[in-house]
This record gives C-alpha cells, sequence and structure tokens, in this order.
C-alpha cells in the first residue's frame, strides 16, 4: 500500500518540474503576491500573464531569486530551492532588455555559465558553437552586444541561458522591446527552441497573442492571484472568470440574469430583449462573455440579439471592427468580416446577434 | 535534449551553507562596504567644520574673535574685495560658459565640437599654478598684451595689467570656466532642439524664442552653475596672490596671513566661518531654488 | 518694420553669439599655447616671440635636483591619493547604490560638498585638525588632505558610472552560476574598469595640481612640484617653468582623455 503511494508520489514529481506553494509578497503595505500555487509540468512552456502590476515579474523574480518570498515554498524538481542562491537554483533567465555583457563577445557571453561550470575549453567551445547554430548565430560569435540588432542579441540572449541546460528557463517579457514584424519572427524561433530542447519554461508576458501562440498553458493573473490556469484553447474559448474573458479573449461583458429552468444544471437567461436557456449552475446576477468575433450582423433565431448605435468603425484588413453603443448594456465591439455589406457610418442603427453556444456564462 | 553533452554539468555555486542566501545585500554587508567612507566624511569633512566653528567661538577671544575679524579694516576690506571680485568673475563665467555651452549644444561639426571641448577642458589641464603663471606672463609689463596693446597703437606705453583686480578676475574666470560650462550642459542638453525649431518656424525671433522658450528650461542649471561658480570662487587662494599681489589681498590671503605670520589662529578660524558661511549660503539659497538634482547635476 | 527690426536684431544676436564664442575659445587656448611655445626657447630670459629655439629648458627640468625632488614627491602623493581615494570610495558606492541602505543620498552629498567648501576656509579646518593630531608637515598629513580633496570628484564620476550598470546584469551573472562576489567583481566592477581608472586620474591629477592644502599644511619641508612653481613665481621667475608646465598639461590631457575613451569603449 505504502510503496504504491509512493511510488505514485514519485511519478507525480518527477512529472513537476517546478511547484510553487502559497507565495505571498509584499512591498511595504503593498500586498503584490496573494498566495500563488503553481505546478510547472516538465517541458512545459508556461505563460504567466497579466496586466502591468498583476505581481507576474515578482512571481518570476521570486522563482529566480531575486526577491524572496514572505512565506510559501518552491520546489525544483522535488529540491527545495526558496533559500537557495540563484545560483545555486540552476535556472535560465532572459531578461526584457537582454542584459548581455557589453565586455564580452557573443561567444563569451554564451559561454559565461559554462565557465562558472569550470566547462573544459574544449567541450566548452563545441557547446557555444552548438547553441548559437540553434539560435542562426553562428557567424556572430566574434561580435559585441552592441554590434548587434535588437533581435540578434535576444536571440543571444536565450542562447546564453540554454547553454548550461538548465532544469526551467525564465524569460521576463523577452519580446517587450522589439518591434511587431521582429516579434512575430522571434515567436517563430521560440517554439522551434523550445520543441528541439524541451527545456521547461516560464515566460512572463502582458500581451495576449504573444502567449496564445506560444504556450502550452496559460496562466492568468490578476491583482495579485491566479485567476486562470488553462490551455490557450480553453482559456481562449471557456473562460472560467470574466476576468479572464476580458483581459485574454477581450470579450464583451454583457450583465445578465439566471434563472432555474426546467433540466439539471441549465439555466434561463434574460439579457435585454432576450431569452435563451443554457448549461449553468449560476443563478441570479451574471455575466455573458461574447468574444468580438462571435457578433454577427442582423437577428440570429434563438441567439443573444443587440440592437444599438454605431459609435465607430475600423477597418482592419480583412475585419472590420465596430464599436456599438447599446441602451442598458454599454459600448460592444465585434469584429466581422470586412466584406460584408451594411451601414457602419457613426450614427447608423446596427443590430448584432450571437449563437447560444458562443456565449460563455460566468459569475459577474 | 538533443544537445550532446560532453561533460556532465556541474552544479555551480560555491559549497556554502545553504539557507543563507538573501537577494538584497545584507545590511551587515552594506554598512561594512561604506564604513570607511562615513569615518574618513566624519573625520575630515564634519569634524574640521565643527571644530572650526567651536574653536572659532571659544579659542583666544571667544565669540570676540568675530568682533575682532569684522572690526579690522583689513578684514573688512578683503572680504568685500573678495566678494565683488567673486560675483564680477560668477557673472562673466556664467555667461562665457553658457555660449559656449549652448554652442556645444547645438554643433553638428564633429571637429569644432572636439576643440571646442578641448578649450574648454584647458583650464582642467594646465593645473592651478600652471595657468597663473601663464597670466603673470602674458600681464607682465614687457608681456604679450602690452605688446599687442602698443603694436594696435591702443596705448603708447605700457600699462600696469599684473597686480590688477582686473588680472585677478581675468585669471578666476579662466579657472572657472569649465565648471560653468559643466555646470550648464546637462540642463542645455535637455532643451528639445525640435522645440526651438518649432518656435521659430511659427516666426518668433530668435530673441523671443531665447527668452520665452530656451531661458525658462535652462534656469535652474544657470542658478546651479552661478552658486558652483561663487562658492568655489571666494576661496581662491593661488590666482589673488600671483595675479593681485599685495595691494587688494583676498580672504583667503588674509587668512593665512594670520596663521603664519601673525599667529592668530582664533580671528583666522572666525574669519573662515564667515566665509564658510557664506558659501553655504549661496548653495543653500540655490538648493531651496533648484534642489539638489540640479545642484548634483551640475558638478559633472 | 517690427520684423525687420527684429530680424536686425536677431541678425546682431547672432553675430555677437559667434563673436563671444570665437573670442572665448581664443582665451581658453591662448595661455596654454603661450606657455608651450615657450617652453622650446634657448632665450636666457622669457620673452615672446622666443629668439631661439630649443629643448634647454626640458634638459634643464629633467636634469636638476630643484626641480626633480618636487616632481617626485608630487607623483608619490598623487599615487597614494589615487589609491587611497578609490579605497574608501569604490565599495562605499557598491554599497551605497547596491546595499539598500538608508542615508545613501546623505552620505553622497556629505562625501561630496567639500568640492563646494571656499578651500581656504576648509584649509584653515583641516589645519587645526592636523595641529592636533601632529600630522602639520608631514608626508602623511598632506596625503590625507589630498584624498579629502579628490575624494568628491572620485563619488561623483563613480557613483555616475555605476548608475550606469544595470543590476539586472549582476542577476544574469547570478543566474548562470556566479557567486555574488564573482558577478561584482567579474561583471559590475570589470563595466565599472574605465571609471575607475577615470577618477584615480582625477584624484591623480587633482593632488598633483594642488597649491592651497600644501601652503596651508605642508610646513616648510615639503616642496610639492605646484608649491615650487607657485614659489618660485612669486619670488621671481626661472623660465624652465613653462618646461615642466608644458609637460604637466600634456600628461594630464593624455590621462584625461585616455580615461574618457575608456569610458567610450565599454558603453
Amino acid at each position: 500500500m505504502t510503496s504504491v503511494a509512493a511510488a505514485s508520489a514519485t511519478l507525480q514529481d518527477t512529472a513537476v518540474a517546478l511547484h510553487v506553494r502559497s507565495i505571498r509578497k509584499s512591498f511595504g503595505n503593498q500586498e503584490v503576491l496573494r498566495g500563488i500555487d503553481l505546478d510547472v509540468q516538465r517541458g512545459e512552456f508556461l505563460t504567466l500573464l497579466g496586466p502591468s502590476g498583476s505581481g507576474k515579474t515578482t512571481l518570476l523574480r521570486i522563482i529566480a531569486g531575486f526577491e524572496s518570498p514572505d512565506s510559501g515554498e518552491m520546489k525544483l524538481q522535488g529540491r527545495d530551492i526558496s533559500r537557495l542562491s540563484p545560483a545555486e537554483r540552476g535556472l535560465g533567465m532572459v531578461f526584457q532588455q537582454y542584459a548581455l555583457f557589453p565586455h564580452l563577445t557573443v561567444a563569451e557571453n554564451v559561454g559565461y555559465g559554462l565557465r562558472m561550470r569550470r566547462w573544459e575549453s574544449g567541450p566548452l567551445r563545441a557547446r557555444v558553437e552548438h547553441m548559437l547554430e540553434i539560435v542562426g548565430l553562428p557567424h556572430l560569435a566574434g561580435r559585441k552586444p552592441r554590434q548587434l540588432s535588437g533581435g540578434q542579441q535576444q536571440r543571444v540572449a536565450l542562447a546564453r541561458a540554454l547553454a548550461y541546460e538548465p532544469e526551467l528557463l525564465l524569460m521576463d517579457e523577452p519580446l517587450g522591446a522589439l518591434d511587431k514584424n521582429l516579434r512575430l519572427q522571434m515567436e517563430e524561433e521560440l517554439r522551434r527552441v523550445h520543441r528541439e530542447l524541451g527545456t521547461t519554461v516560464v515566460y512572463v508576458t502582458h500581451d495576449q497573442e504573444e502567449a496564445l501562440a506560444l504556450s502550452d498553458r496559460i496562466a492568468v493573473m490578476a491583482d495579485g492571484r491566479l485567476v486562470g490556469l488553462d490551455t490557450p484553447t480553453a482559456l481562449y474559448q471557456r473562460p472560467t472568470t470574466a476576468f479572464v474573458a476580458k483581459f485574454f479573449a477581450n470579450a464583451n461583458l454583457v450583465p445578465a440574469t439566471a434563472t432555474a429552468t426546467a433540466g439539471a444544471g441549465r439555466a434561463e437567461i434574460t439579457a435585454g430583449e432576450s431569452r435563451f436557456t443554457v448549461d449553468s449552475e449560476l443563478r441570479g446576477d451574471v455575466v455573458l462573455a461574447v468574444r468580438p468575433r462571435s457578433l454577427r450582423t442582423g437577428e440570429q433565431p434563438g441567439g443573444l440579439v443587440l440592437g444599438g448605435t454605431v459609435v465607430d468603425s475600423l477597418l482592419l484588413g480583412d475585419d472590420r471592427q465596430v464599436r456599438v453603443d447599446v441602451a442598458g448594456i454599454g459600448a460592444i465591439v465585434a469584429r466581422i468580416d470586412a466584406a460584408q455589406p451594411g451601414e457602419f457610418e457613426p450614427g447608423s442603427p446596427l443590430t448584432l446577434s450571437v449563437a447560444v453556444r458562443d456565449v460563455t456564462v460566468l459569475a459577474p | 535534449m538533443s544537445v550532446p553533452t560532453h561533460q556532465a554539468p556541474k552544479r555551480a555555486g560555491r559549497t556554502r551553507e545553504r539557507g543563507t542566501w538573501t537577494p538584497q545585500l545584507s545590511r551587515r554587508a552594506g554598512i561594512l562596504l561604506v564604513t570607511p567612507l562615513v569615518l574618513a566624511v566624519l573625520l575630515l569633512v564634519v569634524y574640521p567644520i565643527l571644530k572650526l566653528l567651536y574653536d572659532s567661538l571659544t579659542v583666544g577671544a571667544g565669540p570676540g574673535n568675530y568682533v575682532d575679524a569684522v572690526s579690522s579694516g583689513a578684514i573688512r576690506r578683503a572680504f568685500v574685495h573678495t566678494l565683488l571680485t567673486s560675483a564680477a568673475v560668477t557673472a562673466l563665467s556664467v555667461g562665457i560658459g553658457a555660449s559656449l555651452a549652448w554652442t556645444l549644444r547645438r554643433a553638428r561639426h564633429r571637429v569644432a565640437t572636439a576643440l571646442i571641448w578641448a578649450a574648454v577642458l584647458l583650464p582642467f589641464w594646465m593645473g592651478v599654478v600652471v595657468k597663473n603663471y601663464a597670466f603673470a606672463l602674458l600681464f607682465a609689463r614687457e608681456g604679450l598684451v602690452n605688446e599687442v596693446l602698443l603694436g594696435l597703437g591702443l596705448v603708447d606705453r605700457p600699462v600696469q595689467l599684473l597686480y590688477t583686480t582686473t588680472a585677478v578676475i581675468v585669471g578666476m574666470t579662466y579657472t572657472m570656466i569649465p565648471y560653468a560650462v559643466l555646470a550648464l550642459y546637462p540642463s542645455m542638453s535637455a532643451v528639445d532642439l525640435e522645440l526651438m525649431n518649432a518656435a521659430d518656424g511659427l516666426g518668433a525671433s530668435r530673441r523671443r524664442t531665447f527668452t520665452s522658450i530656451l531661458l525658462p528650461l535652462v534656469m535652474p542649471g544657470f542658478i546651479a552653475a552661478a552658486a558652483i561658480v561663487f562658492a568655489i570662487s571666494i576661496g581662491f587662494y593661488v590666482t589673488p596672490v600671483l595675479l593681485g599681489g599685495a595691494q587688494a589681498p583676498f580672504i583667503a590671503t588674509v587668512i593665512g596671513d594670520d596663521i603664519f605670520t601673525f599667529f592668530d589662529y582664533p580671528r583666522a578660524a572666525a574669519a573662515s566661518v564667515l566665509l564658510l558661511a557664506i558659501a553655504l549660503l549661496a548653495i543653500g539659497a540655490a538648493l531651496k531654488a533648484v534642489g539638489l538634482k540640479a545642484i548634483r547635476g551640475g558638478l559633472g | 518694420m517690427t520684423t525687420r527690426v527684429g530680424r536686425t536684431l536677431d541678425g546682431i544676436f547672432s553675430w555677437t553669439g559667434r563673436l563671444v564664442v570665437g573670442l572665448s575659445v581664443a582665451f581658453m587656448a591662448i595661455p596654454a599655447l603661450f606657455i608651450m611655445v615657450l617652453s622650446f626657447s634657448n632665450d636666457r630670459h622669457i620673452g615672446f616671440p622666443p629668439e631661439t629655439w630649443g629643448l634647454d629648458r626640458y634638459v634643464e627640468v629633467l636634469t636638476s635636483r630643484t626641480w626633480l625632488d618636487p616632481i617626485v614627491l608630487s607623483l608619490e602623493i598623487a599615487a597614494l591619493t589615487a589609491l587611497f581615494a578609490l579605497i574608501l570610495v569604490v565599495p562605499a558606492v557598491l554599497g551605497m547604490k547596491r546595499g539598500n541602505l538608508p542615508g545613501g543620498t546623505v552620505l553622497e552629498s556629505a562625501a561630496v560638498a567639500p568640492m563646494l567648501f571656499p578651500i581656504a576656509a576648509y584649509a584653515v579646518g583641516l589645519y587645526a585638525v592636523f595641529a592636533e593630531a601632529d600630522l602639520l608637515g608631514t608626508f602623511h598629513g598632506i596625503v590625507i588632505a589630498h584624498v579629502v580633496h579628490a575624494v568628491p570628484m572620485v563619488v561623483i564620476v563613480l557613483s555616475t558610472a555605476l548608475d550606469r550598470v544595470r543590476p539586472e546584469l549582476e542577476l544574469a551573472a547570478m543566474t548562470m552560476g556566479a557567486s555574488r562576489a564573482r558577478a561584482w567583481i567579474g561583471i559590475t566592477l570589470r563595466l565599472l574598469t574605465p571609471a575607475v581608472f577615470g577618477a584615480a586620474t582625477l584624484a591623480f591629477v587633482t593632488s598633483f595640481d594642488e597649491a592651497v592644502f600644501i601652503t596651508f599644511l605642508g610646513g616648510p619641508g615639503l616642496v610639492t612640484l605646484p608649491k615650487s612653481i607657485f614659489d618660485s613665481v612669486q619670488y621671481g621667475v626661472d623660465p624652465s617653468i613653462t618646461a615642466v608646465a608644458t609637460i604637466l598639461m600634456v600628461v594630464t590631457a593624455v590621462l584625461m582623455l585616455g580615461a574618457t575613451r575608456m569610458r567610450k569603449d565599454v558603453r
């Protein structure tokens, strides 16, 4: 019996790379982290997503050992790291501003962690070359960081942090300083490197598109708490809180009322003129999360119908983004096909609707 | 992992006792690091000033040292002379320094900029005594300045230049211009040239642009520069001795004479405290007007 | 009307501005050039322009004990001054900026303050303290005074430089396996090296050039180079001063420019 329990515990331990429990942190009177629990699976790319001030960077700095938590525990591969120095934790870290050593060449930067681990020069050189090949910069080994572009610098930083095969790679908004095109390119690059090396990654960003593109799972943070933790698809299509819906999927939040109806786990929803039944245990005041993409012009039978006046219309290539003021509800943003005919001048009346299956009922 | 492992990666970090790491440097280590400087400042900055103050009130005639100092005609004259000369030096250095700093700010030609910087920094490189020596030679009766004046027919016989207040002002201004430029340059760098061009484009005259846009932006720099130059100027010793001679001594010379010739340390202490008070007053007023950051920025 | 007047004024303004700058640059350059030219004269008395040219004055300076002794003494004092100023300030700046100590600004201000003291008054204060501690007229006393004199500039240079070294670099080094000491020495201090050289140069030059403290505190026995020049200018002019002055200028300029260049190198 006991041996079975022990074996399953070990199994579980090996699957979890980073184990974080009840981490709290205050700066002065300000509570920045209010009890964070998080398990990062081995080989997983996990993103901490949240607006600035949500505590995501503080959490990352605590994992890295740059801040000490007021309470809580942290284990890396089952080893308690909460009181170890960053060096002893054996992590890799990529900073937003690259933090390359300006006085060292690219190769010396990449080899720094290996030198700290007393690698001999032969293997060290081979590993540095290999890492630079992985990030596609073998020809720049002799350059100084200031001779590189931002994207190149960040790739060197990535190679540097991965060179010594850390058990966990931390990345703090690594693409934040790059322009849009470069960012997309780097996202691909990151995905490829993660695929090739299989390193466990904890990645911090405030950009939900970046999180969507990169992550195996996303932990949404708000106000020092973890408010959602799931795969990007699940979070996007079935958000569990209004905050996640709003922040992550830019969903419109429509106030509504849920009342009991026939059938277990069903609820009748009333929102303005619309009335329909959905699967939901919630009763009383609720909000309906509606993604801009799922709205259509015109009425659809049985769905949620929102009629109002166009406030603003913006053409975004294939899409048109329309902002409609709906009486009693407020501004609703819809993304519709740009080719769709219709009157979108400010002031013109417009009816939007969404199918019931695209409506998520959430606690307000 | 596809990375070839030639050597098993060792875990880094020293094998010291675990559980002692704190992200912030421990307060004890921090205090240990600053202690030498703190001791030096206490012993060699705070203590001498306090001792000077204490001595000036207790040794010799006690508080009467001040009466003694103020009632001495030589000291009073020296104070007036020092303050007036320093005021003139301040005005000149800040004025010239401002035009140089502004030229440096606007200049686009690299060689010209380098040359102007070199000219500005020359007094720093020359050394205190050497530059005064140079002026002593230039201002001598048969010196270059008189030769030029005679050659141009501006005077018909050599004029007395050395050992005049003018010589002292010129020599001191020469020394203080670099301080003024360095104090003014940061605030001028902060001026947005686009803003100036915008004002030009809006049809404001250059003079209007200067007074209504540029001046308010650089005023803190000016005040800091003036305070710094003035406070340093009133303590000058070498230039007044070498270029001003014995006729109109600076307060520093009088203090030196009190100590080494008249052995009147109490009166020297009182005069020193007064001198220090004036400097602190000037710096204090500037601090109040423009804040610590501007003054600190003015020091480089 | 107004525009024409305005434009004329603008023109005057612009031309007077250029004239002032031109004259100022000439004013700054002439004394130095004047001394340099005179130093290559072989005339027995100083006169401009020189009638004979040569290196007599340099030979004189480098062979006579009257100049060599003060030069050596000044070099010794200046070297020790630079060394001790660094020993005091480098750890202190690291402690102030990285140690999270309260009162860092106060300490920095107090350390920089002597720069703004009228030097004569400060010299009297030190005179009283040195008299008490029996340091008047001693080599140690002068070194101490020069260190105090140099510390403000060293603090300014190093604290400005350390502000430019991002703490993230230390953190990066630490995640990669460096201890804090190793990160400080290998990264922070390494990046600070040019500034340390610059600061040392400034301290060295400040001491080498110092003439007031040595007069108030040095007594008759200690004759540094500036004191020696000062005395000889006061009591008659020795032409070889021009050579000393030129050497001084060139060496200082080279040191200072070198320090500036190194600082640019790292950025």
